[in-house]
């Protein structure tokens, strides 16, 4: 068993290892209509779901892929089964969880960062839950926190229907339209008004299956003055064939509340990682996003943020690394609509052994949106002339009171500061490493301490054989 | 004159359509009548070819290239010459073909001016030989009904540069596109780009630098004023192509806004396939600054006459690039407050 948070005990076989993919029920690969009604019969949809489901399917027929990003000729839906179901029922229990899947998580570090820092866990394993669980003193502030399915069945029913696919709606691009159609798993997590969370939710997200979808979604209701600090991670074993992850995340940011999304996303280097996630904030709340993206093969993602109220805010981080064989297309988009509104992007991204880094914004400024400010900085850095940067950020401003900025930077390790390290006696790479830390290091301070460690040996591992 | 619906303008790389902001779609008349250009200034050091054309110059203007057909004046410069000047008054609709040769360490500096009413197509294409130097400057003040296209291209072989000064004044819509490769090892670009967008004004900008060559380098700077319900877009491209090590490229846009409901889009993009290599951007977009209109209302000036003092300096930066000082009491006039049928400040 391995500890995240031991430098020393960090390889990729934390990620890499795998079960065998026999003791679970899997659906036939490909996108039907009957595929989709199984899914609806097996999550036990209302009515009002399996006609969402099946109108999503049409839209998702109904539209071609995107014609600007990272190409996904590699994808083939054909092959993609979209639902596995691991051979056990969701337990609040860690005993009860089953032995491969327990020491999964546990190899994972799960089970460990939930007594040491976590207010609650939940784990999901291909496209079920198999794990979630929240502190009774957490819970005893009225703090929601349960699977999608269960809530949309129990006396939040009608919350989840006003807010499902609301903010992310199916008819937005071709991939939230599939997920709209088979989506399974993920959280509901609801925090009443002017409780704050002392300590941080997880979920965590694994995929075991080869040729598989995960398509989980989260949906997280913060009320008015609350306050919450969300970290999803994910991971997956590496197989030959494309795996797909469509999730789909939506925030609803309450007056004057506060909430944090955390990523660190470390799929396999087969994945396809098509991921939507969006939230909106109302009067004086908070969007605060940290995101570390270091895994798939083919990343699209872009969080989206809504200012809707007057006097909200936003603020991105993010840290993207691309190495051999992958193409991530990471970046953010945030809409100012209220009044003195605020909004700063900050992200570096990485490129390393002909790996593709892509920084992709768009701030839009609307007419109303008066004495708004935007900022947006991202740093490229080039670790060798067989990878490739692009930054492609767009600014849309239709208020003549708004101040915009923007700055981006791209360049190379500077020779002068390895050759100040190594005249220190550290050697070449770990020279080169520590530069790299260091300009992550806007990113990982913003996480909780055994992520940010997590991220550096993240960094480490793709630096590892970094010179000649 | 043919009615045309055509593509302008492209993204070498493209993003979210929802932003409309990948190329621009023409729909309007497009001149077949050729305009024919006056010679207001001619060193002798220039030599004129008519009917001439340089054909391995690309476009960022995306298709208007097929409808390019008209008379064309091809000007050598085989030394260092003096400013020239020609004049294109576009009025009914016409289009210009324009193309520079600056040979082996020559220098062509070129002051272009366009006016009249109609729409006006505009193609300089320009070959920079090793060495040699082209300082290009372009006054455009059509009338404010008229739709202009321009269609910059420019190539540059080893330590040549090419140096444009572009100032937009008039036309109801305006395209620009301006395409340059930079070839050879230490070839330069500098761009330095005014405009002042009127009410229900749109003007449409795309700039891309392709860095071939080791140690190029670019520069492009935008400046300009957007005024009441105008609209403007600007795309700048620096793409870092791999080999040209040692290359750096900055874009850099200043935008200044006076009223209100002004669609401002800016998309600068920096493509980058090599490693040592520098790319940058900055863009600063907002009102007057608070702390320069008290300074100017201390000393009597109204915040209206403080805005206007403060446009005219950003088109008095650009106008200083201007290399010829005829061209230059031109630009000044233009921009005065009388053209503007204003009264001093």
């Amino acid at each position: 068993m391995k500890e995240k948070s031991q430098v020393e005990s960090i390889d990729r076989n934390m990620y890499d290892f795998r079960n065998e993919d026999t003791d679970n029920y899997k659906l036939n690969a490909g996108l039907t209509e009957g595929i989709v009604d199984k899914i609806s019969k097996e999550k036990n949809d209302p009515v009002w779901m399996n006609l969402f489901r099946l109108q999503s399917l049409q839209i998702y027929n109904s539209m071609s892929v995107p014609d600007w990003g990272p190409p996904i000729d590699g994808l083939d839906m054909d092959n993609i089964v979209t639902y596995v179901r691991p051979n056990t029922k969701m337990s609040a229990k860690w005993s009860d969880v089953p032995d491969e899947i327990k020491d999964t998580f546990e190899r994972l570090g799960i089970p460990q960062a939930e007594r040491k820092s976590l207010a609650g866990v939940g784990a999901q394993y291909d496209s079920e839950l198999v794990y979630h669980n929240v502190r009774e003193e957490v819970a005893a502030m009225g703090v929601v926190y349960t699977d999608l399915e269960s809530a949309m069945h129990g006396e939040y029913a009608d919350m989840i229907r006003s807010h499902f696919m609301k903010l992310v709606k199916p008819t937005d691009h071709k991939f939230a339209a599939l997920h709209g159609a088979v989506w399974s798993g993920g959280s509901f997590v609801y925090v009443p008004p002017h409780v704050k969370v002392e300590i941080p939710l997880q979920s965590y997200f694994r995929l075991n299956a080869p040729g598989a979808g995960q398509f989980e979604h989260t949906l997280i209701i913060v009320d008015e003055g609350a306050d919450l600090h969300f970290i999803e991670g994910c991971s997956a074993p590496k197989y030959n064939v494309a795996n797909l992850h469509a999730g789909c995340v939506e925030l609803f940011v309450g007056k004057n509340a506060r909430l944090r999304y955390s990523t660190i996303e470390n799929w396999s280097k087969n994945m396809y990682n098509l991921n939507t996630k969006r939230a909106t904030v109302e009067e004086g709340g908070t969007m605060e996003w940290v995101s570390g993206s270091f895994g798939s093969h083919v990343s699209y993602l872009y969080p989206m943020t809504i200012l809707k109220g007057k006097n909200s805010r936003m603020e991105f981080t993010g840290i993207t690394f691309a190495g051999k064989g992958q193409n991530l297309d990471t970046g953010a988009k945030v809409v100012h609509i209220g009044e003195n509104t605020s909004s700063y992007i900050n992200t570096k991204s990485i490129s390393k052994d002909g790996g593709i880094s892509t920084f992709r914004s768009s701030v839009i400024v609307g007419k109303n949106a008066h004495k708004s400010k935007a900022a947006v900085s991202c740093q490229s850095l080039m670790l060798d002339d067989i990878s490739r940067s692009d930054t492609i950020p767009a600014m849309d401003i239709r208020t003549g009171d708004a101040d915009v900025g923007h700055e981006a930077r791209i360049g190379r390790i500077s020779d002068d500061a390895v050759f100040y390290l190594m005249s220190r006696g550290i050697s070449e790479e770990d020279a080169r490493a520590m530069i790299v830390g260091g300009f992550a290091d806007n990113v990982s301070k913003e996480l909780p301490l055994e992520y940010a460690v997590e991220m550096n040996n993240l960094i480490r591992l793709e630096m590892k054989g970094a010179i000649g | 004159m043919t009615t045309e619906n055509i593509i302008l303008n492209p993204l070498p790389v493209r993003t979210w359509n929802s932003l409309k902001m990948n190329e621009a779609k023409y729909t309007g008349d497009v001149p077949t009548d050729s305009c024919t250009p006056e010679i207001a200034k001619l060193p002798e050091e220039l030599r004129i070819i008519h009917n001439e054309t340089l054909d391995n110059v690309k476009s960022a203007a995306g298709e208007l290239s097929t409808l390019l057909t008209g008379d064309s004046i091809l000007i050598e410069s085989g030394s260092e010459a003096s400013p020239a000047v020609i004049n294109y008054d576009f009025t009914g609709g016409k289009q210009a073909r324009l193309f520079l040769h600056a040979k082996e360490n020559a220098v062509l500096p070129m002051s272009v001016v366009v006016t009249g009413e109609g729409t006006a197509v505009l193609e300089i294409k320009i070959q920079a030989d090793s060495g040699s130097t082209v300082d290009l400057s372009v006054i455009q003040s059509v009338g404010t009904d008229s739709d202009v296209i321009t269609d910059i291209g420019c190539t540059c072989e080893a330590n040549a540069s090419f140096k444009l000064t572009k100032l937009e004044l008039g036309g109801k819509n305006e395209y620009v596109a301006v395409s340059v490769d930079l070839c050879g090892e230490h070839s330069a670009f500098s761009a330095n780009s005014g405009y002042r967008v009127k009410t229900n004004q749109s003007l449409d900008m795309n700039y891309v630098v392709r860095h071939a060559g080791r140690k190029t380098e670019s520069n492009i700077f935008a400046s300009g004023i957007l005024e009441n319900d105008s609209t403007k877009i600007f795309r700048g491209t620096i793409d870092l192509i791999n080999g040209c090590a040692g290359a750096k490229g900055t874009e850099n846009e200043d935008i200044l806004l006076l009223g209100d409901d002004q669609v401002n889009q800016t998309i600068p993009l920096i493509l980058c396939d090599e490693e040592d290599v520098e790319g940058n951007h900055g863009a600063s977009i907002g009102r007057l600054d608070d702390n320069i209109i008290f300074y100017l209302g201390s000393r009597g000036i109204s915040s209206e006459a403080a805005e206007d003092i403060i446009a005219h300096a950003k088109l008095d930066a650009i106008i200083s690039h201007i290399p010829d000082e005829d061209m230059k009491t031109l630009a000044h006039s233009l921009i005065s407050p009388e053209a503007d049928g204003g009264e001093d400040a």
